[in-house]
């Protein structure tokens, strides 16, 4: 890592304690494979339970929590202001929107650096791609929205430490496109309709080689590389204007192989996407709203 | 006609005196009087659970956020037993319209050494008893101080933060393994709490010029006062025993300073019921 | 009242017009912003009912600037050719970040436009209010002040002091008694915005 003069240092290099010799709990490992069900019992197509609320940051024009599972996220929108000048282009097309993901040191097991992650930047692409047709921004020329995300926390503390500092970006990039779009409505920026995020993960069944699905997979999940009796073969990600029912964003990967069972599983995550629309985020908003009243 | 937003846009300096003039705050509070009502602690574990300890604060309507991780690392070879505790505050762009996303500015880096300072110079935390073995393994405690919302008096509100998680922060046991040369510890294990020795509090207060050149002071000041401010100053009480442990600012005068220290510890006496 | 939300179903695009804070994607009309539903009947007959949503929140997005609409701002550079401007208020709402507005010298009023000169009429500091007229290039919105009640709102003089306005082109200090050149909005504003 570079030095920098910038902040305070501590030593060279840290480590988090390994884990001890005689394990007190056992790892859940071998019995959920055995199992039919889902790690946390829920069905194939039933999403956590999500917590979501507005006007958190009171600087910003709009922001917005949530909390899914482990992962807890602030969105906070800044503007419309300027667009500054070098990323001046093409001023009489309407607005433009910058998204900026960052996770706080303290996010995962082990603390992050300051520099910034790959993964921190893919995020923020993404979801630049998932927001951006859903905003009606021509009715904002000259403008800029900035979208801020602050990841406070990237995964549950009680599950099992991953290698890498994100082991699965597509974990947090729902709840991100979530917390955004509800941040943004909150700004009373125009949209044609809020963009909810939904995952899911993919997995093959070893004897029969058939892929199965399941929504909203866990951090768990995805680690154990096994779940209900499957192999875990890949992830997608979709972000969706549920009330009209568009694609805003879907991210995917892992060896699927079978494109009539993608279009299948992205079906399954709009419909995820409208439920959590209609019980959790229609409800943050309108009960923001009447709170101001 | 010109409405208050407008006026107070246009012109700071004036919308402030005005106010300040008459002995009242912008937003209601009365002049040096410190009040406490704006301060909520927010119960660490619903926000965090995933790092040793963390906690949020409001201070008036900052949102501060620090979460300390404890890692192990070899300790310097000058002094063996030392651990090491690393503080810094971070201002990233969420907090408000004038951060930007790069590296920290210079008052993101005068804040953090504020804050390091405190904790440096008054032995805040005996660094001795994050020795797990002597010139081979010590803990590493990060706090990492991050602003959520930010609306002036930096210091005092990331001090607050700081030693209200460095006051929950407890260690897993941990056991230094001469075969393999490495540590482990139970994840879940949490309990030694850190032996905190002083638990300092910020108050900080700002030196205001009215009409006639006369000073004021104005305890707390939000970043919209903070910008006609002629000077400021911050004052760090320990809350156990009421001593000083230092002053920060300039250009403050020595009666101004006699209240400013006062009404510090009055307040540092009153949060600390808190 | 009921609130709807973003992407909530209003009506069919042919039932009414589609006002403020809605829109139409296909044959639907939608909520836009999070708000109260109002339709105000048409007052000619055959036209549509107009739909539209107010919004629950002072929005920040009035204080964008558009075309016609009356800004206010600092002066923040004057050359022969152009006052620039910090645009810090629209209409009665201050912005949170500032826009940049420049007023060029054939802008600055409506008569005798071969005449002026710019530092005659704007000096750095000084608070001017103005009208947009156009979108202006990449940088800058367009302003003008020529009309009576724009101009120069307040103005510090060179012994910094607040100046009075005396004329539609001078002020004076009402300390060392010098007079400054400046183009004055009608003087009914000051009076107002001093007393508060």
């Amino acid at each position: 890592m570079a030095l920098d003069s910038k902040r305070i240092k501590g030593p060279e290099k840290s480590f988090v304690p390994l884990p001890l010799l005689v394990q007190s709990t056992p790892t859940p490992t071998p019995t959920s494979t055995k199992t039919k069900g889902r790690i946390d019992g829920r069905g194939t197509d039933e999403v956590r339970p999500l917590f979501a609320t507005t006007r958190l940051v009171r600087q910003a024009s709009g922001s917005a929590f949530v909390e899914v599972g482990g992962v807890k996220v602030v969105c906070a929108v800044y503007g419309p202001k300027p667009v500054p000048a070098s990323k001046v282009q093409d001023h009489h097309s309407g607005g433009r929107i910058s998204c900026d993901v960052r996770l706080s040191p303290f996010a995962a097991l082990k603390r992050k650096q300051f520099m910034k992650e790959p993964a921190e930047h893919s995020l923020s692409n993404n979801l630049h791609t998932a927001l951006l047709p859903s905003l009606l921004l021509a009715h904002l020329p000259k403008s800029q929205i900035d979208i801020h995300i602050q990841i406070l926390q990237a995964q549950n503390p009680t599950s099992i430490p991953p290698n890498a500092f994100v082991s699965s970006l597509s974990l947090l990039l729902a709840p991100c496109i979530t917390a955004a779009s509800l941040a943004l409505a909150d700004a009373q920026i125009e949209m044609m309709d809020s963009v909810v995020g939904c995952n899911l993960g993919i997995y093959r069944n070893p004897s029969t080689q058939k892929l199965f699905w399941m929504v909203d997979c866990t951090e768990e999940e995805i680690e154990t590389r096994s779940n209900g009796g499957g192999v875990w073969v890949g992830n997608c990600v979709v972000g969706v204007m549920p009330s009209i029912g568009k694609v805003t964003g879907l991210v995917m990967d892992g060896d699927i192989g079978d494109v009539g069972f993608v279009m299948e599983a992205v079906q399954v995550c709009v419909d995820a996407c409208a439920k959590i629309h209609e019980v959790v985020v229609k409800k943050a908003l309108i009960e923001s709203a009447q709170a101001k009243e | 006609m010109v409405n208050p937003d407008t006026f107070k846009k246009l012109h700071p300096q004036e919308f402030h005196r005005r106010f300040l003039g008459k002995g009242v705050r912008p937003d209601g509070r009365e002049g040096l009087m410190i009040d406490l009502l704006n301060l909520t602690l927010v119960t660490p574990n619903r926000i965090h659970r995933n790092c040793k300890r963390k906690c949020a604060r409001s201070n008036g309507w900052n949102t501060v956020i620090c979460g300390i991780k404890a890692e192990v690392a070899v300790p310097d070879t000058n002094h063996p037993t030392t651990g090491y505790l690393v503080p810094n505050v971070d201002f990233p762009p969420i907090c408000g319209s004038q951060f930007k996303p790069t590296a920290p500015g210079e008052f993101t880096q005068s804040v953090s050494e504020m804050v390091y300072r405190v904790v440096k110079g008054n032995n805040i935390l005996d660094l001795e008893t994050l020795c797990i073995e002597g010139g081979k393994a010590v803990w590493v405690l990060y706090a990492d101080i991050v602003f959520l919302n930010y609306e002036g008096n930096a210091v005092d509100a990331a001090l607050l933060a700081f030693t209200a998680a460095l006051k929950d922060t407890k260690l897993p046991v941990a056991v230094y393994s001469d075969v393999e040369g490495t540590v482990r510890a139970d994840a879940a294990d949490r309990s030694v709490s850190l032996d905190v020795k002083r638990v300092p509090f910020g108050a900080t207060f700002g030196i205001f010029e009215q009409d006639g050149g006369a000073k004021m002071a104005m305890a707390d000041p939000t970043d919209e006062e903070e910008a006609v401010l002629i000077s400021s100053v911050t004052v760090v009480v320990d809350g156990e025993s009421q001593e000083l442990m230092g002053t920060f600012g300039a250009q403050v005068p020595i009666d101004l300073m006699d209240q400013c220290i006062g009404q510090a510890k009055k307040r540092a006496t009153a949060i600390k019921k808190l | 009242m009921t609130v709807v939300t973003p992407g909530e179903r209003l009506g069919l695009a042919g039932e009414f017009f589609a006002s403020n804070g809605t829109v139409e994607v296909g044959d639907h009309i939608y909520a836009s912003i999070v708000g109260t539903v109002t339709t105000t009947k048409s007052t000619t007959s055959g036209e549509l009912d107009t739909i539209q949503v107010i919004p629950t929140k002072k929005t920040m997005k009035s204080s964008i600037p558009e075309v016609s609409s009356i800004v206010t701002g600092k002066v923040l550079r004057v050359n022969p050719r152009m006052a620039t401007l910090s645009i810090m208020v629209v209409g009665d709402q201050p912005c949170a970040d500032n826009f940049q507005g420049i007023i060029r010298v054939q802008d600055v009023r409506a008569t005798e436009r071969d005449k002026i000169q710019i530092y005659n009429c704007f000096r750095p500091g000084d608070i001017v209010r103005a009208e947009v007229i156009s979108l202006g290039d990449s940088r800058s919105y367009y302003l003008s002040t020529a009309k009576n009640e724009l101009g120069v709102i307040l103005a510090t003089s060179v012994a910094g002091h607040t100046m009075i306005p005396i004329s539609w082109e001078e002020m004076v200090c009402p300390k060392t008694k010098a007079v400054e050149n400046r183009k004055c909005a009608k003087p009914v504003a000051i009076g107002e915005s001093s007393t508060q």
